[in-house]
């Protein structure tokens, strides 16, 4: 029997009587992060990093949720988890689950790099490491992140002086934060759609450095427009909120942006290769570090990336969780 | 080649006209000679020869990158293009090259002449210094694979922007026979070339579509009408021995229609005809797309030319006898148009646009009505005291088409369903034969969006089959036989006028009605 096995309500760990990031209602909860598809409304109990809190109280309203710092162990029928920084977004873990002897690792969603806001990955060694795969072909490469915002706050200088409004798009919790704590505040003003200023306030609370920035509301004027930086989700881009700012260029950071056709290019006028997950190279790293001997691909190119993992030499199998 | 990249870049993301037009100017602004050449060449089809297969850049990716063949494949089916799955496969550069377009491809064809081991030495060479987005406009140099195609129209406009020349001198320069190889951009673009100044043409006097009522026009008798025939708007210029042809975008098209050649023997020396190209074979006009064909192919064959034949039907004289007459009123430039048709005999390449005569507006609306007999798309209004350019220009269209047609499926862009296709009765079956998008109000293509949405029974992709219950009156403009439609018939701009509601599915016209259309 596995330790940790894949029911249609999630991963679960038999031994404790535990999910971790369960999709459907459970008893108890172990979250990896905040992102929706990870921290789902319903379940009796939670349980995730300290950092990862706020963000997910702030999402799931009133719950019932403890938290532990990164590396402090906690024991569940004998069985003993703790949370190691993944480098997604504020507050992700990996979370390691030790029982007998045997440690498995299920990283959530993670980056290799540093992105300047939340804690770096740390690699955690482990038997069985189940990873994601988003970007788990060879084409997906990052370049670093100060050659991206180097670009971004280019594009926003020339757009000032262009006399048009940059509307640079990221989703509200994670990356909206990231292009925040890293766009050049000199060039001009800064303003957030409101689903953004939300997440900031609150991540602003745990005393992690998001500038301040202006939340767009009816009450702004259109003419203080022009020449700012407005930081909104993608999804208000193909609305009608874009419509009263006049004279825009939208800028979209996504991973997906490496390559020249895709569906949010289409939309955009300028793409930045800007991914909270980690890329080709990002992942490789990751399960050799891990010194793992088995590997768990979950979301992504699950098929291929065992696939190249198995001609590697590791026990490999990918497993589809939508 | 930075620059050249973003350049390419910025054109593969945009079909907008002006967008392109800047992007053009900025990289001409800022480029070397060399570089703006090569730039004029490629954006005109003319690319260097492929130097290696993709099969073979292939071979060598996997290697570079230490991947499976299986896993490049895969990135592919996520990527699509060759040529950048490629680019992205490959590590980050390690070195810098800061070789200029120019540079890049006299290298790319000394390659060619090199042995394989010698190309692949190179082009890894060259992948270790380029990042993904030139390794990818690289590698669509070296195989061969490079298309931009930018309107001639818009590389001109951008050209003249930025040299301050005329765009139709830059046109006539850019329709020599000319290669990046031996040319350069002082000598091509730069220098005046013999012909330009006989080639010239007119600004054109632009045709403005009929809106209001022809009554508001004024006193019937200050004006000519003439017929008008569906084909390309178009200056024809004889001068110095040569003929020239100038389409209303500022386009020179003599190499589309080397029958106009015959005209230099026909015509004397000094003449400009405004006027339009007809596809016309055997006395009669052909459809308007066959001519659209016929000028998109790159290379014209004897075969399409034998399909599609042209003539040139002349509505104005603007020139004549070396001297511009656009300033005398257009009824003494028709009478001298007339005049020169008596000495001209060219029938079979060249003809005149009949007048309508009538006697007041009541009189040429009736014949306005069974104006299609005559095989016009509509008629032309013009000022007769009016010179040449005139804001006095009007199209007025032939009544359209109208038949009931039945709703059969509808498709959606953005939030609401805005496509349409109808169908006519063929037997017992329901044919469909036009695809509209315009016509309703708000409100009306709000009230069929819910319709729509209760009353689906088949999905494919975007589309939505529908329940036929709806009876809808189509307009159109032209309606031609077509082997590539279900219904064997294309229509000319079809368009939605009402929602019937009160009409019964078997109250819509029948395939049969349709085809009785036909001319």
């Amino acid at each position: 029997m596995d330790l940790l096995t894949f029911t249609d309500k999630g991963l679960y760990c038999e031994a404790a009587g535990i999910y971790i990031d369960p999709k459907k209602p459970v008893d108890y909860a172990l979250i990896t992060h905040g992102h929706a598809d990870h921290s789902r409304w319903g379940h009796k109990r939670y349980l995730c990093a300290q950092l990862a809190k706020p963000v997910i109280k702030h999402r799931l309203g009133p719950i019932k949720i403890q938290s532990v710092p990164y590396g402090e162990r906690v024991t569940i029928n004998g069985v003993h988890f703790s949370f190691h920084p993944a480098g997604h977004i504020v507050g992700s873990a990996q979370i390691r689950v030790e029982y007998k002897g045997e440690v498995w690792v299920a990283s959530g969603d993670y980056k290799t790099t540093s992105d300047g806001i939340s804690t770096p990955f740390e690699p955690v060694k482990c038997h069985t490491f189940i990873t994601e795969s988003t970007f788990g072909l060879p084409v997906f490469k990052w370049k670093s992140q100060d050659q991206v915002f180097e670009e971004i706050n280019a594009w926003w200088a020339a757009n000032k002086a262009a006399g048009k409004t940059s509307i640079l798009c990221g989703y509200s919790l994670g990356k909206a934060q990231l292009l925040l704590a890293h766009v050049n505040p000199e060039i001009g003003k800064i303003y957030a759609h409101a689903a953004v200023e939300n997440v900031n306030k609150v991540i602003r609370k745990q005393g992690i450095p998001i500038p301040e920035c202006t939340r767009i509301t009816p009450q702004v004027k259109k003419s203080e427009l022009p020449g700012s930086l407005i930081i909104a989700p993608p999804s208000a881009v193909n609305s009608s909120w874009v419509k009263p700012f006049g004279e825009v260029s939208i800028g979209m950071a996504s991973g997906w942006m490496a390559m020249r056709n895709n569906h949010y290019k289409r939309m955009a006028d300028k793409g930045f290769t800007l991914s909270d997950h980690a890329d080709w190279e990002g992942l490789n790293q990751a399960v050799e570090q891990s010194e793992a001997t088995r590997v768990i691909v979950t979301h992504g190119y699950t098929a291929a990336y065992s696939q190249w993992l198995r001609e590697k030499g590791y026990e490999a199998e990918g497993i589809n969780l939508h | 080649m930075k620059a050249f990249t973003r350049l390419y870049l910025e054109l593969d993301k945009t079909s907008e006209d002006s967008e392109r037009e800047t992007a053009l100017v900025r990289y001409f602004d800022q480029a070397a000679d060399p570089d703006k050449l090569w730039v004029i060449a490629l954006l005109s089809g003319q690319r260097p020869k492929r130097i290696c297969s993709i099969s073979l850049l292939r071979e060598w990716v996997e290697e570079a990158a230490g991947i499976p063949s299986w896993l490049f494949e895969e990135g592919q089916k996520v990527v699509g293009d060759l040529a950048e799955t490629i680019a992205l496969s490959l590590p980050f550069p390690v070195q810098e090259n800061s070789l200029r377009l120019s540079e890049w491809i006299k290298l790319i064809q000394r390659l060619g002449n090199e042995a394989e081991t010698k190309q692949k030495q190179a082009i890894l060479e060259a992948w270790d210094q380029l990042d993904p987005p030139r390794r990818f406009v690289f590698n669509k140099l070296i195989s061969g694979g490079f298309r931009m195609d930018v309107a001639p129209t818009i590389l001109t406009g951008a050209l003249a922007l930025h040299t301050g020349i005329e765009g139709n001198k830059i046109a006539q320069r850019l329709s020599a026979n000319w290669s990046p190889d031996e040319s350069s951009f002082e000598n091509l673009i730069l220098t005046e070339h013999a012909l330009e100044d006989i080639s010239r043409p007119f600004p054109f006097s632009l045709l403005r579509l009929l809106e209001g009522s022809v009554s508001d026009l004024g006193d019937f008798s200050d004006w000519m009408a003439g017929y008008k025939l569906g084909g390309l708007r178009a200056q024809l210029i004889k001068r110095d021995g040569e003929v020239f042809l100038w389409s209303e975008a500022n386009e020179l098209i003599t190499p589309k229609f080397p029958e106009f050649d015959h005209l230099k023997t026909l015509l004397p020396d000094g003449i400009v005809l405004d006027g339009d190209i007809i596809p016309y074979k055997e006395d009669w006009p052909l459809p308007i797309h066959e001519l659209h064909a016929r000028i998109s192919k790159k290379k014209l064959s004897r075969n399409i030319m034998e399909q599609v034949p042209v003539i040139f039907m002349v509505s104005d004289l603007l020139e004549l006898d070396r001297t511009d007459i656009r300033s005398q009123p257009l009824a003494q430039r028709r009478v001298k148009l007339e005049a020169f048709f008596h000495h001209v005999s060219a029938e079979s390449l060249l003809r005149l646009y009949p007048l309508i005569t009538a006697e007041n507006w009541i009189e040429l609306s009736h014949k306005r009505t069974n104006i299609r007999e005559k095989d016009s798309i509509g008629l032309t209004l013009q000022k007769i005291d009016a010179p040449y350019p005139t804001t006095d220009d009007y199209f007025w269209k032939a009544p359209p088409f109208k038949v009931y047609a039945v709703l059969l499926y509808a498709q959606s862009s953005g939030d609401l369903y805005r496509e349409f296709t109808f169908a006519v009765w063929n037997k017992e079956a329901l044919v469909p034969f036009a695809k509209a998008n315009t016509g309703l109000k708000t409100e009306e293509l709000q009230q069929l969006n819910s319709w729509i949405k209760m009353h689906i029974t088949e999905r494919f992709g975007p589309v939505r089959a529908v329940k036929p219950e709806l009876v809808f009156e189509i307009a159109f403009d032209g309606i031609f036989r077509s082997k590539r439609h279900k219904s064997g018939l294309t229509l000319l701009e079809p368009r939605i006028v009402s929602w019937e509601k009160d009409k019964d599915l078997k109250e819509a016209h029948r395939l049969a009605d349709l085809e009785a259309l036909i001319r």
